[in-house]
């Protein structure tokens, strides 16, 4: 188990460099100007160019980069590196990057769990109950309801919703803010829509799959209720591409909260890397892509780690005891 | 095939055989139509939606006849947030002429129903085109490193990965960010979230298919690679990847909805539907329309894609067929 | 002889796309207490489909008991209700299926499958059902530890011995054995045939053997009948048909089959393939491929005649002093 924890988390090495190499080729070639955004409109050519010498930004592109990674030392612009958690600070707020990525994160994560948390609360359920009664009318229309969530866009989705919700109905506030819960119902909502209807139509159609297989037969056979059947025999097996799928939507949700927490002013993760975006701050835009994009990463691994738990035939090719005698030959 | 060939007098048994090849192909090519046709139609949803897209289509396409494009662009603020079906008079190509807007007016008084009809031609162009670059470049890298397998397929297979590791909406971003707001970057953007998804289909449909039989047949025979991806290999990853393309269509509309909401695609006064939409925030308690007719529209418009989708691969799931 | 299930009259149909399928058609069987019975019949003569009848397990909307009853210790099955039925199966009456693979759940563990039966049936303690599954485990010939693994950590063989642990773990009355070893290797196959008649002799329970094996029934069974598109066409003991078979369909089953005393004789497979099911031919729905067909086989459907205490159902023997 370890070591197979080893080799995952080595393979994510690879990976988390070429993350961290895209978005940061990303941000070189913007046309944004770093030094000449410090300076203002009226500097002189001279000044100009000494800020671009102080800021680094006068190096070839390979060696900003590891830069970027390793940390860059000068008495004002200089900081620790990517791998040392320290990418100096904000061009516009002058705010340590990471403290502010730190501090804003786990408002999204608060958003982005409890969206999945509601998707798998009600996805789960009503996939399991269409797969029961596969075409009857409430199918049908779990069914449509499931199309739309999944076709809606979430900013329009969080529109309607503050529009009846908090703009006529009054119920729940339309901005929100991490301390107050019923102000988080409103985006954990919008941010789940898409989720819970990918999560329902998954369980659906994975349920319906396993129910078909020999081994429920059997479980019927054995004269088992319908219910343990049900909840015990197939559950079991179908929840397996439930929880990758689930695991994958985690990371598109901390991702899609950029839109929810720009609608709802949630001063989350999202907030923080779109006002970046629009202010052209460098340091703040690659902290913020690197940092939901190495959580993803990481939730990745989680889900396949998780997979090992439900899923009895991975966790032995991992596990791996002693090996086994060959079955025995008792009745030979 | 070419048994029968050498019976039919005049011209040779080889152009008799290449024609026969040619009409049993076209003929072949015809049955399967009608009976994809045959399946596709008895999913009334997707039919319905086939419909939908194609007058969306239709209206994107002739959107000039029907709303002059610096008509919906102009400022009119003397009919600001019409209410649907109000009628005003617009000062226009140096004349008032009176205008009834069917869906109203937005807060600079431009036509609403003009507005979304000139946004359909940019999200159907997004849509399409976003699918095109990326099942190109994404198909024909899938099917190298498929194909060929060793150290390209390695190394695409790493760059897909770490593609797929950014949360798609904000790999778009973060290109629009980068290359700066215009619809050639919004393309750019859009599609390259999609080349990972393509790379992955196609790469694992050639995988399955290059070492069965059949492809193993046509490369004893002495068939070149070229023929064997064209003529065997293609035929069987047509499904996937025309059902992920319908898919990925409605979902491309979204994105450039949704990075134009963020102010980060299509900015107005330049007519699209996310943009409507962002420009509608502050107004939505007086002009509620303002924020229900992109949005509908932006909705009907994805769900037909994802109905047409469903339908497909039903379609053309050959364990279905009966 | 002492009945413990009787069929009559029993019709199955499936639907699918609009069409009729009739896997079984007016079948009368019974079976005797303590004898194995074989069914002999080719693929798609509705062997499986009596067997999960017997068990009322044809599932609605896709296929439907729609006439005749079944008797099973004198109780009617099909008028049984949820509860009772589900306290038959796996008590009293207990199904193996043909393909050991896939027959087992693979996310949990060999003896929780079988501990949950008896757990579900017995009314005892979950230590004592476990015990009981570790029991039943090593009668099968498989150390109790590994109770505790999963299907995927067993060869097909073993598999196949778990699921004959599983359905005998209950002392069923009943054992509906579906091909029990046609998924395994030659050499395994004698093992587990073995092994099922050594605890059904124990146990004493009636089997029903499905097969298309005409092998594995002389060795195996005491009586046997033939199914033939979703009819019992011959039903006698293994002495009577194999000594003297009357159906020309069984006869051809015997033709079939290699003959290892003439070597230079070929094989006389039977000419044609079992009739449509959702189009049956009028008359005797052999006669299309009956080497003997008359007129009146092509018109007239034959019914059961007595010869010898051998049951047949063909025209060929109504002339010749059997009875109906």
């Amino acid at each position: 188990m370890s070591r197979y924890l080893m080799r995952r988390i080595l393979m994510l090495v690879p990976v988390l460099f070429g993350v961290t190499f895209i978005v940061f080729a990303l941000m070189y070639i913007t046309p944004s100007d770093p030094a000449q955004m410090m300076l203002g409109p009226n500097a002189s050519p001279a000044a100009y160019k000494q800020m671009r010498a102080d800021m680094g930004l006068d190096k070839p592109f390979i060696v900003q980069y590891l830069q970027f990674l390793f940390g860059y030392k000068h008495p004002e612009f200089g900081y620790k590196g990517l791998l040392f958690g320290d990418l100096g600070r904000s061009y516009i707020s002058n705010r340590n990057v990471f403290e502010l990525i730190l501090s804003s994160f786990p408002n999204t994560l608060v958003l982005a769990a409890g969206a999945l948390f509601f998707a798998l609360l009600l996805g789960v359920p009503i996939g399991i109950f269409s797969a029961t009664r596969p075409y009857s009318a409430l199918d049908m229309i779990f069914t449509v309801f499931a199309l739309l969530g999944a076709s809606m866009p979430v900013f329009w989705a969080a529109m309607v919703l503050i529009y009846t919700f908090a703009n006529n109905l009054r119920i729940f506030p339309a901005m929100s803010n991490p301390g107050d819960v019923i102000s988080l119902v409103l985006p954990i909502v919008t941010l789940s829509m898409y989720s819970m209807a990918i999560i329902m139509r998954m369980t659906r159609s994975s349920m319906l799959e396993v129910m078909e297989q020999d081994y429920i037969r059997t479980a019927r056979v054995k004269g088992m209720d319908e219910k343990v059947v049900i909840f015990k025999h197939a559950l079991k097996n179908a929840l397996i591409p439930v929880v990758t799928v689930a695991g994958l939507q985690f990371g598109q949700l901390l991702g899609g909260a950029v839109l929810t927490e720009k609608i709802f002013s949630y001063p989350g993760l999202g907030t923080i890397m779109v006002d970046a975006i629009y202010q052209k701050d460098t340091p703040q835009i690659l902290g913020s892509v690197c940092f939901v994009a190495l959580t993803f990463t990481f939730m990745n691994l989680l889900v396949d780690i998780l997979y090992g738990f439900i899923d009895p035939r991975i966790k032995t090719t991992y596990t791996k005891k002693k090996a086994r005698p060959v079955a025995k030959r008792s009745a030979a | 095939m070419s048994n029968t060939a050498i019976n039919i007098p005049g011209g040779t048994i080889a152009q008799t055989a290449r024609e026969s090849n040619l009409r049993r192909f076209l003929r072949r090519t015809g049955r399967n139509l009608g009976q994809f046709w045959r399946q596709l139609s008895r999913n009334k949803l997707a039919v319905v939606s086939l419909g939908l897209v194609i007058v969306f289509a239709l209206v994107a396409i002739f959107a000039d006849f029907l709303y002059e494009y610096d008509f919906v662009t102009s400022n009119s603020l003397e009919n600001a947030l019409l209410k649907p079906g109000e009628s005003g008079i617009v000062y226009y190509h140096e004349e008032d002429i009176e205008h009834t807007f069917i869906l109203g007016s937005d807060n600079y008084g431009r036509d609403i129903l003009g507005r979304l009809v000139h946004g359909a031609r940019v999200s159907m162009i997004i849509g399409f085109a976003t699918v095109a670059i990326a099942l190109m470049v994404g198909g024909v890298l899938g099917a190298f490193a498929g194909y060929r397998g060793g150290l390209f397929d390695t190394i695409i297979m790493r760059a897909t990965d770490i593609l797929l590791s950014i949360p798609t909406i904000l790999l778009a971003i973060a290109i629009v960010a980068a290359l700066g707001n215009s619809f050639f970057n919004l393309l750019v953007a859009i599609s390259t979230s999609m080349i990972p998804g393509y790379i992955r289909i196609v790469r694992a449909s050639i995988i399955s298919v290059k070492d069965q039989e059949f492809v193993e047949a046509a490369r004893c025979i002495g068939a070149k690679d070229f023929r064997i991806v064209v003529r065997h290999i293609f035929p069987n990853i047509f499904s996937p990847i025309i059902v992920q393309s319908t898919l990925n269509v409605g979902s491309a509309i979204n994105w450039a909805a949704s990075l134009s909401f963020l102010g980060l695609g299509i900015l107005p006064p330049k007519p699209e539907w996310g943009n409507m939409l962002s420009e509608a925030r502050e107004f939505i308690q007086y002009a509620p329309h303002l924020l229900f007719a992109p949005g509908i529209t932006i909705l009907l418009t994805v769900l037909a894609y994802n109905l047409i989708g469903d339908g497909l691969r039903d379609a053309l799931d050959p364990k279905l067929k009966r | 002889m002492e009945t413990i299930l009787a069929l009559r009259d029993l019709e199955v149909q499936y639907y699918s796309n609009r069409k009729t399928i009739r896997a079984v058609n007016g079948l009368s069987l019974d079976m005797h207490k303590g004898k194995v019975l074989g069914l002999v019949g080719e693929t798609g003569a509705g062997k499986t489909t009596l067997a999960l009848s017997i068990l009322n397990m044809i599932r609605a909307p896709q296929g439907k008991i729609t006439a005749g009853n079944i008797r099973f210790a004198g109780n009617d099955v099909l008028t049984m209700n949820k509860h009772e039925l589900r306290n038959m199966r796996g008590k009293d009456v207990a199904m193996i299926f043909q393909d050991p693979m896939t027959a087992l759940n693979p996310v949990l563990t060999v003896g929780d499958q079988i501990a949950e039966t008896v757990l579900r049936h017995e009314g005892v303690s979950k230590e004592a059902a476990w015990k009981t599954a570790e029991t039943m485990l090593e009668t099968v010939g498989i150390p109790a530890d590994r109770a505790r693994e999963y299907p995927h950590q067993f060869s097909g063989g073993m598999k196949q011995r778990v699921v004959i642990a599983l359905a005998l773990a209950c002392n069923p009355k009943l054992l509906l054995a579906d091909e029990p070893t046609t998924a395994l290797d030659v050499t395994i196959q004698a093992q587990v045939l073995d092994l099922m008649r050594k605890l059904i002799k124990e146990q004493g329970t009636s089997v029903l053997f499905i097969t298309h094996s005409l092998g594995l029934v002389a060795e195996n069974c005491d009586e046997v009948a033939t199914m033939y598109a979703g009819e019992i066409v011959e039903f006698g003991s293994v002495k009577q048909l194999f000594g003297n078979p009357l159906h020309p369909y069984t006869k051809g089953l015997f033709g079939s089959l290699p003959d290892l005393s003439a070597v230079s004789e070929r094989l006389k497979p039977i000419p044609g393939l079992m009739p449509d099911p959702t189009n049956l031919p009028s008359g005797c729905f052999f006669s299309p491929r009956c080497p003997f067909a008359t007129e009146i086989c092509h018109n007239t459907h034959p019914v059961d005649i007595d010869v010898e205490g051998h049951m047949v159902k063909c025209h060929l023997y109504t002339k010749k002093g059997g009875k109906a």
